[in-house]
């Protein structure tokens, strides 16, 4: 143990009764901090990943656009599944009423494996759709009714007016990501063929990555072996604004979140202070046995986290201990109708937490230098003559 | 002759509180070598303790020139100052100046720790021994009566085997048998251990031990005859 260490131990311990109110406040503040930080972010990893999970279940991990092979794509490592896809902008006419919808013509009999849709019915076959279930709830749809689509801008030369299809519903998805409960139809690629006139091949390939591999390298493979008409998204390119607004809100919690470490900080610059005039004397005697000023704020700063810190260790751990305990007991539980899980997710990643024990740790030492700083600096002569 | 250990030569000192400047040195030198016991006595109020904080590189000086172990303390920088405090230069303060959380042998040990040199508890040991506190070494300061206290301020001026002792009127607070014993104690420790002591009191008889003996008055020193 270095002798600031010992002199700051001996000093806290002397000064327990001094300035205990806003030594406590601090402590418990930074307690607070800490674990309302840890259970907030990892309440927002939770809903992240479940969003995550759910825009990757509907759309993959990668997406090519252009005219590709899909034997060209399945050659490399790391790909789980690919599916070939063609999306238009299409309308659903029920009587009078028409609804503007996209219409995805997929390959139907690997959708099952390939998309982690909620489905109720069936997998569309040929002359069959699945359908969201905001998009059949405004239709007045159900499983088994019938429906007819077509695609506007594919319409066909001899009579001007696009190809329609009757289609029976086959199942309803609920996704409950964005918009897309309300807009996606999808259908069979050989019923895509036939209402996508005017360009009857491919779109893209959605792919799926297996889990061992990451998206950003197979994203680089990809753009490397695929030529310069193709375009490789990731999800996140493909969900930039939603990516960029959840990382913006994450910003803001840990800003706001980090006010109850200010508060804590002042509590704790008030006590060191405090502690600081009652050491006066104590300080002038080690700077007269040539103790550094460095030395003397060391000291300083020691009492500081001796006190707050231990708050901080604390909420730490209370809330590890939290979200562990939430994650095993699911103690907090939330509408399965509305998110499809029954409690709360909670998710800690280990970058979370240094963020935490830094911004705790930074307020502390702030607080511990800056009321250190003048007692450090303080002549020896003017600190021997100080009266308590 | 001794080795030169402190020069102190034309030093001036004055406070000022805006308006009025009061002088409290006056071209003040003095020289001490190693083995010599140079006592200041004066009045109080006469600029001992000031002197004396000035000669410990614990005040700053108006004018003049310091040098301490042929090191000129005015050109040095405060980390400087603070090793030169730590190695060269011992201070016994009249009211003692114990660190109170501390026991007795851990602030005899306090400038070791402070020099980070490596544990010297054993030397510590040897020089409380000394002092006649073996059994007094766990207790607190305020376990210890006047006459202990001053000797483990002794104890702790001598830890880092400093070539300056600088005493403050070490028997101002002693009855007189305790004074004695401490004086006694001075006398012995300059013969062991070959230090240059400065030593200011107001008492004729502390001020006796003196190989120099000087008077400060009016902030001006000059050598009793």
């Amino acid at each position: 143990m270095s002798w600031e260490n010992k002199v700051s131990k001996r000093f806290s311990d002397s000064s327990k009764h001094r300035g205990w109110f806003s030594g406590l406040f601090s402590m418990i503040g930074m307690g607070v901090g800490c674990f309302a930080m840890i259970v907030a972010l990892s309440v927002m990893n939770g809903f992240e990943s479940l969003v995550h999970k759910k825009l990757k279940g509907f759309e993959g991990d990668l997406r090519v656009i252009g005219q590709v092979s899909e034997i060209d794509i399945t050659e490399l490592d790391g790909i789980e599944i690919v599916m070939p896809f063609m999306e238009r902008r299409g309308v659903i006419e029920e009587g009078s009423d028409q609804r503007v919808v996209s219409l995805k013509a997929v390959n139907v009999e690997k959708m099952a494996e390939f998309y982690n849709l909620p489905l109720r019915g069936e997998t569309p076959d040929m002359g069959e759709v699945a359908l969201g279930q905001d998009l059949a709830f405004r239709l007045g749809k159900d499983v088994g009714d019938n429906i007819t689509v077509y695609s506007p801008i594919d319409q066909s030369f001899g009579f001007g007016l696009p190809p329609k299809m009757k289609m029976i519903i086959s199942g309803i998805f609920s996704t409950r990501v964005l918009d897309y409960d309300d807009r996606f139809v999808f259908l069979s690629l050989q019923d895509g063929k036939k209402l996508f006139k005017r360009k009857s091949g491919l779109d893209g390939i959605d792919i799926r990555v297996s889990p061992d591999t990451k998206v950003s390298t197979l994203k680089s493979d990809l753009e490397t072996k695929l030529n310069d008409s193709v375009t490789v998204y990731s999800w996140e390119d493909l969900n930039r604004s939603l990516v960029d607004a959840m990382k913006m809100e994450r910003v803001g919690t840990i800003l706001i979140l980090s006010l109850i470490f200010l508060v804590a900080a002042f509590n704790l610059a008030a006590a060191m202070s405090l502690i600081s005039i009652q050491k006066m004397k104590e300080v002038g005697i080690l700077k007269a046995m040539g103790a550094p000023t460095y030395s003397i704020q060391k000291i300083i700063i020691r009492m500081g986290l001796n006190r707050a810190g231990k708050g901080a260790i604390y909420g730490f751990i209370f809330g590890i201990l939290f979200v562990m305990a939430q994650n095993q007991f699911g103690w907090i539980p939330i509408p399965s109708n509305i998110y499809f899980i029954d409690a709360l997710p909670m998710v800690l990643f280990a970058k979370d937490l240094i963020i935490v024990i830094f911004i705790s740790f930074m307020f502390i030492l702030s607080a511990s230098f800056i009321s250190g700083r003048k007692l450090a600096h303080t002549q020896i002569k003017d600190a021997l003559q100080w009266a308590k | 002759m001794g080795k030169m250990i402190l020069q102190a030569k034309n030093i001036n000192k004055s406070f000022s509180n805006g308006k009025t400047k009061l002088s409290v040195l006056r071209d003040f030198s003095l020289d001490a070598e190693a083995g010599q016991i140079i006592t200041i006595m004066g009045q109080s109020g006469s600029g001992k303790t000031t002197a004396l904080n000035i000669l410990g590189t614990l005040d700053q000086f108006d004018s003049g020139e310091l040098t301490i172990s042929g090191r000129q303390v005015q050109s040095m920088n405060e980390t400087e100052l603070s090793k030169i405090r730590n190695r060269d230069i011992g201070f016994v303060f009249q009211f003692h100046h114990l660190l109170p959380e501390f026991s007795a042998i851990e602030n005899i040990l306090m400038p070791t720790w402070i020099n980070r040199k490596v544990d010297n508890t054993e030397y510590a040991l040897d020089l409380i021994d000394k002092m006649g506190l073996t059994n007094r070494k766990d207790h607190f300061p305020s376990q210890l009566s006047g006459g202990e206290r001053s000797r483990v301020a002794v104890a702790r001026a001598l830890m880092n085997k400093p070539k300056l002792v600088l005493a403050d009127e070490p028997t101002g607070n002693l009855d007189e048998k305790n004074a004695n014993k401490l004086i006694d104690l001075l006398g012995q420790i300059n013969k062991d251990f070959q230090q240059a002591i400065v030593l200011t009191t107001h008492n004729p008889q502390v001020a006796r031990i003196g190989h120099k003996q000087y008077i400060l008055e009016n902030g001006a020193l000059s050598k009793k005859v």
